[in-house]
């Protein structure tokens, strides 16, 4: 079956043919692959990454996949449940810690985790968007404690989850940083410099009292533990420290879950802390450590958003594609049509190289905030094109929800927005680069 | 007439009419002024809650009060007498077409769903009367043409110019076949009793229209879509039973009257929409505060605003620019060209003004995300911006 305006891979003057007549000396710097290029990519990462791709694909497809259109119209139903359950017992949620305290291979901690976590958050969000953050918000939640440095608080808190999330049990963590009055402050050096932050704590003997309010925390409406980001009462942003809350805490309300336009199988959460009295035990990182843990979690986080919206994207594309094989039109597949070629090439090419971007920053161990920032800022914004262009591709079926691409551009508009908005991200590039920057100015450039 | 009474029973507010350009006459300005009347009483009322979408009983009864305005045709004596404010009246000359384009873009400043049924039954009403149809008050007209919007077939139809096997075939699917059974999606709000549509005749190539009472359709569920969420789509197909009826003679030229006002009404509904998000956008950024002043003051945030009213603004001087209904291919050229140009612009400029709330832009309460939905699903309706420039690519040369 060959495509309209091209020659099949029979034909002497296909690069198939052509190649196979040359040296084999030659043909190790020039071949055909006939593999795809999601094999093709998947070949060229170390073969443990490469093997988790595969396992990470083949996970979303048969857990995800069933429950991504039923999760997106009743987000809070027994759907989310089952997913994860599932991602709990193939150890989806417990991949922070390597082999024997969690699901992470020895083979796979030879890389950065962040280069592991992108590539289960490309792959899961392929499927689904919304799934992918629920699953994917629990590591997100965790970093505060791997980023305090302590073996104690890896011991006392990350391992026993681990093992309940190895058992099947989902034991989850979430990050709040967001308040209702500020959403970029928390996010930006300069903007938090003038921020008077709401969610306060207050010494109490053994510990602190925590009140305020939190809002837009994903997954905030079923974690089992909250890392949540408080000033010390007095103090200013200086003194923000991350507490750990049990989400049993009766000083705990659950608020409102947010109606999003996308990702809805996650919640976007408000949290309600009065009185909530955390112990001496559950600071994390030590006292006015807060904002370095919170933008050091940013910088590992916003790879992984990245990926997310690239999976998204490639989603989107995946479905356009393969409504272009299936559709006729004229007594011709879809496909078969040049335009809808180029269309379909560009978005190849678009998510190929948003993927060279999130692998690139991730394969880094210490990911720059600039790094972080500019993979989030082109990956969310190439996502959006990516899905505007598939579903156009799909004409006026492209607007309806079991086409999928509709969703994914749904999905893919939070990227632009969480984890900081693309606007913040750029002047986070920019701060990262300020010495540099100082110099030219100087005139020492 | 309903409206020469109305107009005496309200104020009107130059200022808060987008064609500002002073060159309506006072009767116009008038009818702005019931409309603005009518949607603060009947539309505003219920569409206040984003988070809830007007129901179809609500939709129905905003349909019924703009009926009783005169806004759209109560009876076939009503679709017959211009009202003065009746949309898709009156539309001869430029002003009494710019007029139509204004109330769209009003009502949809309001809700872009209301003003998508209100603009069908407009349409609905404008091709019965063409064609000297009863029922023209309760008829949709059915333009959606398929996948590809008939690529290059459907421009060289128009021309009438010879057509190759391909573009036969082409046409094929471009078209509802009058013997029945092929699938189409209809986005129609419920009420509707009649559809309207066009057909191709199989051996001749010519294009010919068909009246069909609601029973003549299988109708399958509604369908969750991405906007105009107040009218969800379903699959429909003729029965097999109606073919043989005989179809309508109609001029050559309504083809181009329908897909002419039709684009002009998606834009104008995108524009209004847009408008909307401006105004909320910019509330909001006079009244977020980040960095320790109002976001308005940040340069990020001013250049969202600021190329968000340019788009707007552009897309305005394009709709401004439009002087009489298309009744040419040349015309209809036009308006398509006008159509693939301006819908992307307003999807950026809902996208812009979103991104101005943050977060709050992603959540259902503030309406922005809808509008945002909305833009992209217009963009998308009948005829996307790649089909459309297939269209007029293929008529180059």
């Amino acid at each position: 079956m060959t495509l309209h305006g091209h020659v099949a891979a029979t034909h002497p003057l296909s690069p198939r043919r052509a190649f196979s007549g040359l040296p084999p000396s030659i043909r190790s710097l020039v071949d055909y692959s006939p593999a795809s290029l999601w094999e093709q990519e998947t070949n060229q990462l170390p073969a443990a990454l490469g093997a988790s791709r595969r396992r990470f694909r083949q996970f979303a497809q048969d857990f995800l996949r069933p429950y991504a259109l039923t999760t997106d119209l009743e987000p809070y139903g027994p759907s989310l449940d089952i997913v994860l359950t599932e991602a709990a017992r193939h150890g989806l949620l417990s991949d922070i810690l390597p082999f024997p305290f969690g699901s992470l291979s020895l083979r796979q901690a030879r890389y950065p985790l962040h280069w592991a976590q992108s590539i289960k958050m490309e792959e899961l969000s392929v499927e689904c968007g919304g799934l992918a953050l629920a699953i994917g918000a629990n590591a997100l939640g965790i970093m505060p404690l791997l980023l305090s440095g302590s073996l104690t608080v890896g011991r006392k808190f990350i391992l026993p989850a681990c093992r309940k999330n190895l058992r099947g049990q989902p034991t989850l963590f979430s990050f709040a940083i967001t308040e209702p009055s500020g959403g970029s402050d928390v996010e930006d050096s300069d903007g938090a410099r003038h921020y008077i932050p709401r969610t306060l704590a207050s010494r109490v003997e053994g510990g602190w009292r925590l009140n305020g309010r939190k809002v837009f925390i994903s997954g905030g409406d079923r974690a089992d533990f909250i890392t949540v980001f408080a000033a010390l009462a007095g103090e200013g942003m200086e003194s923000w420290t991350c507490f750990l809350l049990e989400g049993n805490n009766p000083g705990l309300t659950i608020g409102r879950n947010e109606l999003k336009m996308g990702q809805r199988a996650s919640a976007a959460t408000e949290l309600i802390f009065e009185d909530a009295i955390v112990p001496d035990s559950h600071v994390i990182g030590g006292l006015r450590r807060g904002w370095a843990i919170n933008r050091a979690v940013l910088n590992f986080s916003r790879i992984p958003v990245g990926a997310i919206a690239l999976g998204i994207a490639r989603g989107a594309a995946e479905r356009a594609t393969e409504f272009a094989c299936q559709t006729k039109l004229g007594g011709k597949r879809l496909i078969d049509y040049q335009d809808i070629q180029l269309e379909v090439a560009q978005m190849l090419l678009d998510t190929s190289a948003m993927r060279a971007m999130v692998w690139q920053s991730a394969a880094t161990w210490t990911p720059t905030q600039a790094r972080a920032s500019m993979t989030k800022v082109f990956c969310a914004d190439m996502a959006m094109q990516t899905c505007q262009r598939a579903m156009n591709l799909m004409g006026n079926q492209g607007c309806l929800q079991e086409n999928g691409a509709e969703k994914a551009y749904r999905d893919a508009r939070l990227t632009q927005i969480y984890e900081g908005t693309n606007q913040i991200n750029r002047l986070s590039v920019i701060e990262d680069q300020l010495e540099a920057l100082e110099l030219l100015m100087a005139g020492r450039g | 007439m309903r409206t020469q009474k109305a107009r005496h029973e309200h104020t009107y507010d130059v200022a808060s009419c987008s064609f500002q350009d002073g060159s309506w006459r006072e009767e116009n300005l008038a009818v702005f002024d019931t409309l603005r009347t009518f949607i603060r009483k009947e539309v505003h009322p219920i569409v206040a809650d984003p988070a809830h979408l007007c129901t179809s009983n609500q939709l129905q009864h905003v349909l019924q009060g703009s009926r009783q305005l005169g806004l759209l045709p109560d009876t076939d004596a009503d679709a017959d007498e211009e009202s003065g404010i009746g949309l898709w009246q009156g539309i001869d000359n430029r002003e009494g077409l710019q007029r139509s384009i204004e109330v769209l873009c009003q009502l949809a400043q309001a809700n872009t769903g209301i003003a998508y049924a209100m603009h069908l039954f407009a349409l609905g009403s404008f091709l019965c009367q063409r064609l000297s149809l009863s029922q023209a008050h309760s008829t949709l007209p059915v333009l959606q043409l398929g996948i590809g919007m008939g690529r290059d077939a459907l421009p060289a139809l128009l021309a009438d110019k010879d057509l190759t096997q391909t573009q036969h075939l082409l046409l094929r699917d471009c078209f509802i076949p009058e013997q029945g059974g092929a699938e189409f999606l209809l986005q129609a709000p419920s009420e509707w009793k009649y559809l309207l549509l066009p057909h191709l005749e199989p051996t001749s190539s010519e294009l010919r229209w068909g009246h069909y009472e609601r029973g003549a359709f299988v109708l399958q569920n509604e369908l969750e879509c991405h906007g105009l969420q107040e009218i969800k789509p379903r699959r429909v197909s003729l029965s097999k039973g109606e073919q043989g009826r005989q179809p309508l003679s109609a001029p050559s030229s309504l083809i181009f009257e329908a897909m002419g006002l039709n684009a002009l009404g998606l834009i104008a509904i995108a524009k209004g929409s847009c408008n909307a998000a401006l105004e909320k956008a910019a509330t909001y950024a006079g009244e977020r505060q980040q960095g320790g002043s109002p976001i308005s003051q940040h340069a990020a945030v001013q250049h969202l605003l600021g190329q968000a009213r340019l788009n707007s603004t552009a897309v305005d001087a394009m709709l401004r620019g439009v002087g009489a209904k298309p009744q040419t291919l040349s015309q209809l050229n036009s308006i398509l060209s006008l159509r693939a140009a301006a819908h992307p612009l307003l999807c950026q400029a809902a996208t812009d003004a979103l991104q101005v709330l943050g977060g709050y832009g992603y959540m259902r309460d503030y309406g922005m995300e809808k509008i945002l939905r909305d833009n992209e699903h217009l963009k998308n309706l009948n005829g996307t911006p790649s089909e459309l420039r297939l269209f007029l690519g293929s008529q180059e040369v």
